[in-house]
């Protein structure tokens, strides 16, 4: 499978994370500079390429001028290093070692404040003896690299982003944050903080506001991280979503949400080859994977500020309607609806998001292997997550019948006929401004959705405007 | 010639990567922007150098292999190529780029078939596109999709494709339509297709297209005909009778059209049908489509489950009952199953919280099913540490659920997950019975005695870290006043750490109060409680429950007061209590006694004088008829 640039990008930020945990000379830390070196390489090699080079545009992520929407919510503590550090970006050349991979490692996890300027930041470097990784000014400096002001693109393009969902990556990269220092943590037995995630939930959905689509356009992002992080994120807005569905009172989706967004935290201490193998796994392999609800719950009671939902969310997210599943549960366990909800919203996520080693299911592919499998979820909550949701959910790209494009906005009625955005013209052109589509209405029967689109699909060419 | 293949592989592999920048940049300039003029300036020069000067360049791509200019490629050399992948992706066997194309179409090529790519990788279902309006310089040909699905007999005949084809060509007029009599098998229906093909091109040329333009329009029009002639021609190829008709078509006299068009069609048809055996091209690359959706169930299917039941959410508080009943589930289920001491204290300290206030039903059904299920699984180690934690807690916020957890698990257990239970319902009666009413603390009294001695046995050593014994809180009122419920517990608590001091305070009751069966005379004689008599103390309590145990007390008291009778000296003889204890002695009925009754009777010195005083005589008299 080629390598993609949001590959790289996640390998660098998990080597990061992961210097964080473990010495400079850990096993860990040497295996994942090389292979994170080896997989740059590659890359470079199917790009015909001899340089890599990641920039930071406010707290965006930029490759080629174009934006990295996927990268830069992993990759957020990429960008709050390259800012600590007063750059604009990092370049990587093809004959990197391994050694340096680890050395810029040991660098950024020994920070303890922002950087004075670029050239004490570059004098780190040298100091280190790193001489295959630079580091380059600010974005809108004319002399970035040395290249002229006008080769360079001004505006980077931004797929088919709404300035809403934009806006809000900020907040995003902060929930994603918060999340994967849990995860640290946990991994470090250091107490997890669970006040701070349940701040940044409370931030995340205060910024989402009434419209879901542009939460579930970030949250429906391929490519971004396949694993725990990304997912516990995108599990978390589903349940939220679903609250807010159901008219909850604003503090109870606060908890749905940060409920979601620890669910997994018991995976820290689960080993990265059997979270990330691409295999069936072993049955002690299993044993171990599926001790993680446990643990979680164990890591979440010990820290004293989790909420009893949380807490039911980490033990019981694996558990089916039937009680079967895991952990085994006797005849007098109680699984409440919520974490019921959780249940699917972890599964529904599972299926649709896209992994390395499977393809995404559609979201109707998905609901018809939670609706056929019976026993497994909860019929009504199952029933009723689809209805919110529908066969296109807020923020999938869908083609129409009539050749158009547009963004899904709301559920319909009718779970086939949600109401859109229109996008793109029949001709594939953008539209200056986007036009609602109500496809439930009386005047639209005659008008359908063909299809899912990928969100890339709908990555536009670049045009020059303002600079950012 | 090795060396100038190898050159030819190695500038053709160059003119792809220039076309590879072009893609890159193309996607995020606009056409007129330096850096995009440059990249193009540098592909038509590689143009020129590599395929030659004003030549159209001509990609083909088969299963295997891919040509460009007919140069046969190796796939592994240019798969990675950006055209190539384009191509692959979009079902475009041959690609045709005129060397004149222009930087505007250039550009809408690059987006276009970019933004097509994408999009054919997005979907979820098989997806093939019809390319309409594409610049003048650029010519696609589709690969074939073969539904494999098809059923051998199902596939068309040969002339059935022609008439096929010439059906949806003769279609496309419109008004102008006209019919095909399939009836016809002479070749007819070939002559009406060629004679409109060439009436197409022919209108066109004339109204002022472009011969590009014009030729777009026979492409497609001969993209259906050609494609059902080159099956046909493919399937038939040693088909003389075919071969003969479309020979007989081509050179009718019907044919309409210009000299100059019957040629030119005439060259295309030929090109077409020489293919198969003249000039190779790369192998055609037929897409087989078995099925083009991935869904096991119609949608109807789908909708159909959601609609099954009128159930529904109505809010959000049916997402959470208020109450703890999940948690103390996982956190009890915890305490079960952690091997970490941390953590078990960390969830018994949860545990601990919520039983200090009052329990719902729901709530009390799981901490009793969980109690009874630790009880049940017979771990001794692992329900000593649950239950002194859940017990503790229940007792300490005086929960009258306490009792009720005793009287949910008590009578329904095996031997085994009594004794589990006894230490536990031992302590809780000894220590305080204040919340159960008489009925149920008497329940609970016989269930604690009901445990069999050899079980109690071995739960007095649990009964040891408990608070009964341990802060020796056992309740005075029990041990003042013995229950006889309770027997077979008090014997079981002579034989703990503490039992010199139980069997002190039992021995005060018991002279206060005897025991069935328990003469009191016995307790005068021994005057104590001591070690040496603690058997008979055990036989005591547990006499009112055990027959054996009352058979065995009562042989105790006789040899107790034998013994004791036996020891006296002669001036003790007069003693009260001595014709008392004799005649206790004779109603025991121990049948070891009658010589000592016999003796003390009948016993005299030199053979006159009485032993024993009278009273004890007449006891002992009275003893050996009873």
């Amino acid at each position: 499978m080629a390598v993609k640039v949001d590959d790289i990008v996640t390998l660098l930020s998990r080597g990061i994370s992961r210097r964080q945990i473990y010495f400079d000379n850990h096993p860990e830390v040497i295996a994942h500079s090389e292979e994170f070196t080896a997989e740059l390489k590659r890359f470079l090699d199917e790009q015909g390429e001899s340089t890599f080079f990641l920039g930071v545009a406010g707290r965006q992520l930029v490759y080629e001028s174009h934006l990295l929407l996927g990268a830069s919510i992993i990759g957020c503590r990429i960008v709050d290093l390259l800012q600590e550090l007063s750059c604009g970006g990092i370049r990587l050349q093809c004959s990197v070692e391994p050694w340096e991979i680890r050395a810029w490692f040991g660098l950024v996890a020994d920070l303890t404040e922002p950087v004075a300027d670029l050239a004490t930041a570059r004098a780190l470097l040298d100091a280190k003896g790193i001489r295959n990784i630079e580091l380059s000014p600010v974005y809108d400096d004319p002399n970035w690299f040395g290249q002229e002001s006008d080769s360079i693109p001004h505006k980077i393009a931004n797929g088919n982003l709404s300035d809403n969902a934009i806006a809000m990556i900020p907040a995003y990269q902060s929930v994603y944050g918060s999340v994967e220092k849990a995860h640290t943590d946990a991994a470090d037995d250091s107490a997890v903080d669970v006040d701070t995630t349940r701040e940044m939930s409370g931030n995340m959905m205060k910024s989402m506001g009434d419209s879901f689509m542009d939460i579930m356009q970030l949250v429906d992002y391929p490519d971004f991280d396949s694993y725990t992080v990304g997912h516990s994120v995108r599990v978390a807005m589903l349940a939220a979503f679903i609250g807010r569905y159901l008219n909850a009172p604003q503090d109870f989706i606060l908890e749905l949400g940060a409920a979601g967004l620890l669910h997994d935290i018991g995976k820290s201490r689960v080993p990265d080859d059997i979270i990330f193998k691409r295999g069936r796994l072993t049955a002690e392999e299993r044993h171990i994977m599926e001790r993680h609800p446990e643990d979680g719950a164990a890591i979440l009671l010990a820290g004293n500020n989790a909420s009893p939902l949380t807490i039911s969310a980490a033990w019981g997210h694996h558990l089916r309607y039937d009680y079967k599943g895991y952990p085994a549960s006797p005849p007098w366990a109680i699984q409440n609806n919520a974490t019921a909800l959780l249940h699917i919203c972890d599964v529904y996520e599972a299926l649709t998001a896209v992994r390395p080693y499977k393809k995404a299911f559609s979201p109707r592919r998905a609901y018809e292997i939670m609706l056929f499998d019976k026993g497994a979820f909860h019929p009504v909550l199952l029933r009723t997550f689809i209805s919110a949701l529908g066969l296109y959910p807020a923020g999938s790209c869908v083609l129409l019948s009539n050749g158009e494009r547009a963004v899904v906005a709301k559920a319909g009625v009718d779970i086939q006929r949600p109401l859109v955005e229109i996008t793109h013209e029949r001709d594939g052109s953008p539209v200056i401004s986007r036009r609602p589509l109500d496809l439930g209405a009386a005047q639209t029967r005659d008008i359908e959705v063909n299809g899912l689109l990928n969100a890339e699909a709908n990555v536009e060419s670049a045009e020059l405007s303002s600079a950012v | 010639m090795q060396e100038s293949v190898s050159k030819r592989d190695v500038d053709l592999q160059g003119f792809l990567q220039i076309w590879d920048r072009i893609f890159s940049i193309g996607m995020l300039y606009d056409h007129s922007n330096r850096r995009f003029m440059d990249e193009c300036q540098a592909l038509f020069s590689s143009w020129e150098r590599t395929l030659g000067k004003k030549t159209t360049l001509s990609l083909e791509l088969g299963r295997e292999a891919c040509s460009i200019q007919s140069h046969r490629l190796d796939h592994s050399e240019f798969k990675r190529s950006m055209l190539i992948q384009i191509m692959r992706t979009l079902g475009i066997a041959r690609l045709e780029i005129a060397s004149s194309i222009s930087l505007v179409e250039l550009h809408g090529f690059v987006n276009r078939f970019l933004h097509l790519k994408n999009e054919v990788e997005a979907a979820h279902s098989f997806k093939q596109y019809e390319f309409r309006d594409l610049p003048e310089a650029i010519i696609v040909k589709q690969r074939r999709i073969e539904d494999q699905s098809l059923a051998e007999s199902q596939r068309l005949t040969r002339l059935e494709l022609v008439d096929e084809a010439v059906e949806q060509v003769l279609n496309t007029s419109g008004d102008d339509a006209c019919p095909v009599d399939e009836s016809i098998t002479d070749g007819t229906n070939l002559k009406m297709l060629f004679t409109e093909i060439a009436d197409r091109y022919e209108h066109q040329h004339q109204s002022g297209d472009s011969k590009n333009q014009a030729l777009d329009s026979l492409a497609d029009i001969l993209k259906l005909g050609v494609d059902a002639l080159h099956h046909g021609f493919e399937q038939t190829s040693a088909d003389d009778e075919y071969e003969t008709m479309l020979d007989a078509a081509l050179n009718a006299e019907e044919l309409a059209g210009s000299s100059a068009t019957q040629a030119m069609i005439s060259d295309i048809l030929r090109d077409t049908m020489l293919n198969g055996s003249g000039q190779k091209g790369v192998d055609e690359d037929i897409a087989a489509v078995s099925c083009i959706d991935d869904f096991e169930h119609p949608i109807d299917a789908l909708l159909h489950e959601l609609e099954a039941s009128d159930d529904s959410l109505e809010s959000f508080f049916e997402l959470q009952p208020e109450d703890n009943a999940e948690q103390l589930s996982l956190l009890l289920q915890m305490m079960f199953k952690t091997s970490s001491m941390d953590e078990f204290k960390v969830a018994a300290g949860e545990v601990t919280e919520l039983l200090s206030n009052a329990l719902n039903m729901r709530e009390s059904q799981v901490l009793v099913s969980a109690l009874d299920e630790c009880l049940d699984k017979s771990n001794i180690s692992r329900v000593d540490l649950v239950l002194p934690c859940v017990l503790s807690a229940l007792a300490e916020a005086n929960s009258r659920l306490l009792i009720k957890v005793y009287q949910e698990l008590a009578p329904g257990s095996s031997e085994g997950e009594l004794e589990a239970l006894w230490p536990y319902l031992v302590n809780e009666i000894l220590v305080d019975c204040y919340t159960a009413n008489s009925k149920s603390r008497k329940q609970l009294y016989r269930l604690a005695s009901s445990l069999p001695a050899k079980g109690m046995e071995r739960a007095v050593k649990r009964l040891e870290s408990l608070p009964v014994l341990v802060d020796d809180a056992c309740s005075r009122q029990l041990l003042d006043s013995l229950i006889p419920e309770l027997g077979p517990v008090y014997a079981a608590l002579l034989t703990s750490s503490r039992g010199d001091e139980f069997g002190e305070r039992i021995f005060r009751s018991l002279r206060r109060k005897p025991c069935e069966g328990l003469a009191p005379i016995a307790l005068e004689v021994m005057g104590t409680y001591c070690l040496k008599n603690r058997e008979f103390f055990v036989c005591a309590l547990q006499a009112g429950h055990d027959a054996e145990a009352k058979r065995a007390l009562r042989r105790k008291t006789a040899f107790l007061l034998r013994e004791a009778i036996e020891d006296l000296l002669p001036r003790e003889r007069r003693f009260p209590w001595v014709s008392e204890a004799i005649t206790s002695l004779g109603g025991l009925g121990v049948e070891e006694m009658s010589g000592t009754l016999s003796r003390i009777r009948s016993e005299r010195r030199f053979g006159l004088f009485p032993v024993w005083p009278r009273r004890c005589r007449n006891a002992a008299k009275a003893g050996l008829s009873s």
